[in-house]
């Protein structure tokens, strides 16, 4: 057989069952049939109730002739609670061996039950155990759950051990919904559902961020060009500016060489000084820029010190009384200290080997002092340099003003004696020679408009710096946005991800849906005809809206005109449906099968029932009206196992046939 | 079939999806959410947001980026 069967099942003091009970339910692929018989409250139930109690800790099935349910009895078997005192314990456990070709785990279950008071129980289950064989050996298995959960877990368990009275009312009124809470359990369309919940979800989040970094660069990059236009507009204006100067410039030297050809030697005399003063009042100019900086240097440096002058004598006369007031810690050599240590003995006379204490005292004043002394040396010499400094910071400073005073006096002497030579110039009259006064004039006011250029030029260059600047901070701007702006693009790559997923996730689900739908109805069909008596051939339909409808030869037959037989057989074809859609190759063990069937079809069911579910280990658990001479003569050659349960004086042992 | 596997029905249809991207990543995400199925109120968000990281790329998008 090559899906899981159950190979054997061991009771011990569970419910009915006392003492240890084994039952062999191997089975072959010719006979894959079990039939354990007993007559109602014989135990049946609960043995697919020791099942699910040993795999799932529950015990959902309810024998219909236990009124008071499951609960009001204790899990050990009650004649064997009653030979023990109260507050005594007795144990229990079931033992359900699988495998396909041979066994392969062992699950078991413990469980016990404590007396509290007479006829008062108190019943606890232990862990599932699991114990699996490797090769010629077994092993105890860790997590024996995972295990189960791969062989049959607990959400599909309901269509493989199932009590066939109780499927009577899987169609009745309310069903679809039931149809349909199965059909997508079985399939896993949650997965799909949740799998698209969260696409939807993540997909609001990434659009909320992309709403977030969403740019504007091409604005800004209109702004940043903008501003590039200016300043090009302003380097070109500064270039004409140069341009106007230097021909101004070019002017006056012409002026200047019609001077020096000047026939008169005063002229020429004060051309030429005008000359050298010009060029020393640029190399005067040149120094006093730098001499400017430097003095700007020693302020710096002389300055903070200069100021608070005042507050480091004060500290320092502070330091002083506190070395004359003894206030200050005395400058004690290290190594002295280290010497009484290692004499043992304080200059007091204390014997410091014996007192700890006082030995520790002395360590730590070692460690004070050191410190202190260092930490106030430091701190004196410190503020000491600092004033020495300041005296030398600051005639520094005063030196470096004091030499841009100089050059300073020097460039208004240049200027005055420049001016002394152009009014000389200006004034001169001299007959067959150049006209020197006004070519002079002529001088005078070219140098004026160069010198009005060179302020407009000064005043345009700072114009060009900010700029420059404004056209950095403006360029900054844009590419920042630009990077946001890709930040976004990716932003915006991954939502149409997210959404072109869902939407194939979805696709995926309808496809799934209406093929589950269609092999259910397939499968539900060839079970049902498999199973019903009827010589005719029945029609199935499981519509989109999981409505069931059942057409036989003489047109649609309504669910609710199918006899009690009918509808279980429809369920019993439906649970079916459902085990073989869930993917799981699990044995199915089915309590009262033919319960609501009577003697008639019954027969013609269990005609059919070797053909059913082939593929699988089928148990049944069946009543002794159920398992009739004729019934049992249909199934004989398919069944593997019958057991009968007897159950005399509250105690059911299993009786092999 | 194990439990902790995705349903051969949903794993059969999604290989059919011709994309390699999409195919690998909704297996993903599939993969995770079976872990999670017996959590009612499972973290995602996480996971979700590497995987897309992963999958969705400037180059595999190429071909969406006009759509």
């Amino acid at each position: 057989m090559n899906n899981i069967q159950i190979f054997n099942i061991e009771l011990k003091n569970y419910r009915q069952y006392r003492g240890v009970e084994n039952i062999n339910l191997e089975t072959t692929p010719d006979k894959h049939i079990n039939v354990i018989e007993g007559q109602n409250g014989s135990g049946k139930s609960n043995l697919l109730n020791a099942i699910t109690l040993c795999f799932y800790d529950k015990e959902p099935h309810i024998d219909n002739q236990d009124n008071q349910g499951l609960g009001a009895d204790p899990l050990v078997n009650l004649n064997e609670l009653r030979q023990v005192d109260v507050g005594e314990t007795v144990r229990g456990y079931i033992e359900i061996t699988l495998g396909k070709q041979e066994p392969q785990y062992v699950f078991t279950r413990k469980f016990r039950t404590a007396k509290t008071d007479e006829d008062e129980y108190s019943s606890i289950t232990d862990d599932l155990q699991l114990r699996q064989r490797f090769g010629p050996d077994w092993q105890n298995v860790d997590n024996p759950n995972i295990r189960l959960r791969e062989i049959l877990p607990t959400h599909v368990h309901q269509y493989f051990l199932f009590d066939g009275e109780q499927l009577d009312q899987f169609f009745e009124e309310g069903y679809i919904e039931r149809v349909q809470d199965a059909v997508l359990d079985v399939s896993h369309i949650q997965l799909l559902e949740r799998a698209v919940d969260h696409l939807k979800s993540v997909q609001k989040d990434l659009e909320k961020e992309a709403s977030d970094v969403e740019g504007t660069p091409q604005d800004l990059h209109d702004e940043y060009e903008e501003a590039q236009k200016t300043l090009e507009d302003l380097e070109e204006e500064e270039e004409i500016l140069e341009d106007d100067i230097s021909d101004a410039n070019e002017e006056i030297e012409g002026i200047d060489e019609e001077l020096s050809d000047s026939t008169n030697p005063d002229v020429r005399e004060k051309q030429q000084r005008r000359r050298y003063l010009s060029e020393r009042l640029e190399d005067r100019e040149e120094e006093l820029q730098n001499a400017r900086e430097d003095a700007a240097v020693a302020l710096a440096r002389a300055g903070p010190v200069a100021y608070n002058k005042g507050a480091l004598e004060f500290t320092l006369d502070r330091f002083r009384e506190w070395e004359t007031s003894g206030q200050e810690p005395p400058d004690i050599p290290e190594w002295w200290l280290e010497q009484l240590l290692e004499q043992g003995r304080c200059i007091c006379g204390t014997d410091i080997e014996t007192e700890q204490e006082k030995r520790q005292h002395l360590e730590e004043f070692k460690q004070t002092v050191a410190e202190t002394a260092t930490q106030s040396a430091n701190g004196k010499r410190k503020v000491q340099r600092a004033l020495e400094r300041a005296d030398d910071l600051v005639d520094v400073a005063k030196e470096r003003k004091g030499r841009v005073e100089d050059i300073r006096d020097d460039i208004d002497e240049i200027n005055e004696e420049l001016r002394e030579i152009s009014a000389e110039l200006e004034s001169k009259n001299i007959p067959d020679d150049v006209d020197v006064a006004d070519l002079e004039k002529q001088r005078k006011r070219i140098d004026a408009r160069i010198k009005d250029m060179r302020e407009e030029l000064g005043q345009l260059r700072g114009k060009i710096e900010q700029q420059k600047e404004e056209v950095e901070e403006r360029r900054n701007k844009w590419k920042r946005e630009v990077e946001k702006e890709k930040k976004h693009d990716q932003l915006l790559r991954k939502i149409r991800f997210v959404e072109n997923a869902r939407d194939k996730v979805e696709s995926v689900e309808a496809k799934i849906l209406d093929q589950v739908r269609n092999e259910t109805e397939t499968s539900l069909e060839n079970y049902f005809n498999d199973l019903i008596w009827k010589e005719e051939s029945y029609d199935i339909e499981l519509t989109e809206d999981y409505e069931v409808h059942v057409y036989g030869p003489s047109g649609e037959k309504k669910l609710g005109s199918l006899s009690a037989g009918e509808r279980q057989v429809l369920a019993l074809s439906f649970m079916s449906a459902l085990s073989k859609i869930s993917g799981f190759s699990a044995p199915v063990v089915i309590d009262t099968p033919l319960g609501r069937i009577s003697s008639k079809p019954k027969r013609r069911i269990a005609q059919n029932v070797p053909n059913y579910l082939k593929d699988s280990q089928l148990t049944f658990l069946m009543t002794d009206e159920e398992y009739t001479s004729e019934v049992q003569a249909f199934l004989q050659n398919d069944v593997a196992h019958e057991y009968h349960l007897e159950y005399t004086d509250e105690v059911t042992e299993v009786k092999n046939v | 079939m194990k439990d902790s596997e995705v349903h051969s029905l949903i794993l059969d249809q999604t290989d059919e999806i011709e994309e390699d991207d999409y195919r690998s990543f909704i297996r993903e995400i599939l993969k995770h959410e079976r872990t999670k199925l017996d959590q009612d109120r499972p973290k995602y968000a996480e996971k979700y947001r590497s995987l897309i990281d992963s999958y969705a790329t400037n180059e595999n998008l190429e071909d969406y980026t006009d759509e």
